[in-house]
């Protein structure tokens, strides 16, 4: 199938699925209280999806929407390898998929291996993102993208440990969408490098790049500008961390917090890796209730999602 | 001998116009700086013009083939490789990498660099004037999407990723300003620059 045929069937799939009645899974709850958002400095354009997403958020609260039921992500993992480079066993697979379970339970997100194929080609091992062989990679190997994540593993260089697709990008190029992970970064890696520093294989990149996946932006999204990353609940960052200085006042003038060097959207170092918020768990209910509704069967078929959809795009 | 030679010669023409390079060029930051008044170094005013001429065609190609932008970018790319192929070979280059002189653009000032784009527009006719501003608005677009969806080791490898973004489009626009102001216009016309040393630029 070429390119234009599967976005025009995967464009298709998904207009089909959301003409459908509304299931029990949208319950009435109350709006949350506004929160003062912390300022300083001239705010920047925003870009439109940013706007657009806000938009998702409020017409969801507005609707009282609340996502009940379990969201299980099927995960295609591609493993792209080149000789031995790259090359996954499966007890760093399950490790990180085991990570990912602990991290995103409280989403109610639950994540299972479906698939593993491996991949020998050093032009994709190598790759870089928004290059041809990206768009040539997932354009092969990717599968049913709205209903599973497809998880590619690779060593894309100048210093990328992974990258992903927001949930609102996959209407529109559904062949590009889900993860792509530096091998190295998964659980129990087996260092090539054993002379470097390498502080990012504990498995949180994946926990990072699902994150964004999922509709999660950096920490330091907008560095002090309003509306930051969106999220009420992370102080105002002006640049991301290194490391992990704990306890360090934000640069942003009037934002009180420290920085949120232990969020899992920010840079720090794996080790350094512990939480995501409650509203950044709200998030990511949200937009994929909203986003990927085919990964729950309660949003399957919402006629409220529609209505909702209809009414902001 | 000659063999081997004709193979190199074959293999950094498939390399300058990979695919996956296009869109960006750090070295585009050497072309703005040394077509300064007084760059380091300088082009010869025919290799300076050879450039200009391969950009202006590809943006005129750019309706009737496609419109690709990935492909006007890689063959922009191309031209901005062929000019600097000859000061390369210079060993002053080197030592200009390693000096004070080499800067590269951190952050583009969006409004400087659209006043830029509407002077260097005036010269092209309609047709290359929406290329020029298509390649730069999918390089620009590229590289926002990454920043905001990507997990780099440290913002200095995040900074040098976007810097080839920004120095492409700077040595894009230059080349299509009125002659006269392109000694005038320099990287800091464009936004803020650090050393390439600050910044971790090797090669």
């Amino acid at each position: 199938m070429n390119r234009r045929n599967f976005l025009m069937s995967s464009a298709c799939a998904c207009l089909a699925t959301a003409t459908a009645k509304i299931g029990s899974l949208l319950a009435q709850d109350a709006p949350p209280v506004p929160k003062i958002r912390y300022r300083c400095g001239t705010p920047l354009p925003t870009p439109s999806e940013q706007i657009q997403s806000r938009r998702v958020v409020a017409a969801l609260r507005a609707h009282r929407v609340v996502f009940r039921g379990t969201t299980t992500v099927p995960i295609r993992f591609h493993i792209i390898h080149e000789g031995d480079q790259g090359y996954l066993p499966d007890r760093q697979l399950k490790a990180q998929v085991e990570l990912l379970n602990r991290v995103y339970e409280p989403a109610s997100v639950v994540f299972e291996i479906v698939d593993v194929n491996l991949h020998e080609n050093s032009a994709w091992f190598r790759h870089e993102p928004g290059s041809e062989q990206e768009i040539e990679m997932k354009t092969e190997l990717g599968k049913e993208p709205t209903r599973s994540l497809n998880i590619y593993t690779a060593e894309p260089g100048n210093g990328l440990l992974g990258y992903a697709t927001f949930p609102w990008w996959l209407k529109d190029t559904p062949q590009l969408d889900g993860v792509v992970l530096h091998h190295a970064s998964l659980p129990e890696a087996s260092r090539p490098w054993v002379d470097q520093p390498w502080p990012f294989d504990l498995g949180m990149t994946a926990v990072h790049e699902i994150g964004h996946w999922c509709g999660l932006y950096h920490t330091f999204q907008n560095g002090c500008q309003p509306p930051g990353d969106d999220v009420d609940d992370t102080a105002f960052e002006a640049r991301p961390a290194a490391g992990c200085p704990l306890n360090q006042p934000s640069d942003c003038e009037g934002e009180t917090r420290f920085n949120p060097v232990q969020n899992y959207m920010d840079y720090s170092d794996d080790s350094c890796m512990k939480e995501f918020t409650p509203i950044q768990y709200q998030r990511i209910k949200d937009m994929l209730g909203y986003h990927r509704p085919e990964l729950n069967p309660l949003t399957r078929r919402s006629a409220l999602l529609e209505q909702i959809r209809k009414s902001i795009e | 001998m000659k063999t081997r030679l004709l193979l190199l010669a074959g293999l950094a023409l498939i390399l300058s116009a990979n695919p996956a390079l296009a869109f960006k060029n750090i070295e585009g930051s050497d072309i703005v700086t040394f077509a300064a008044k007084d760059g380091p170094m300088a082009f010869a005013p025919a290799q300076w013009q050879a450039y200009r001429d391969a950009v202006v065609a590809a943006l005129a190609a750019y309706a009737s083939e496609g419109p690709d932008p990935r492909a006007l970018a890689a063959r922009i790319v191309e031209a901005q490789r062929n000019l600097l192929a000859a000061l390369k070979a210079v060993p002053a280059y080197q030592a200009y990498l390693a000096g004070d002189d080499c800067r590269i653009l951190v952050k583009l000032d969006m409004s400087a660099v659209d006043t830029l784009i509407d002077e260097a527009a005036k010269s092209l006719s309609g047709d290359a004037a929406k290329a020029l501003r298509d390649v730069i608005k999918v390089s620009l677009t590229q590289i926002d999407n990454i920043e905001r969806s990507a997990r780099f080791r440290s913002l200095k490898d995040r900074t040098l990723f976007a810097a080839a973004y920004y120095n492409f489009v700077a040595a894009t626009v230059l080349v299509l300003l009125p002659p006269d102001r392109q000694g005038e216009v320099t990287l800091a016309s464009f936004g803020e620059t650090v050393s390439c040393k600050e910044a971790g630029r090797t090669a």
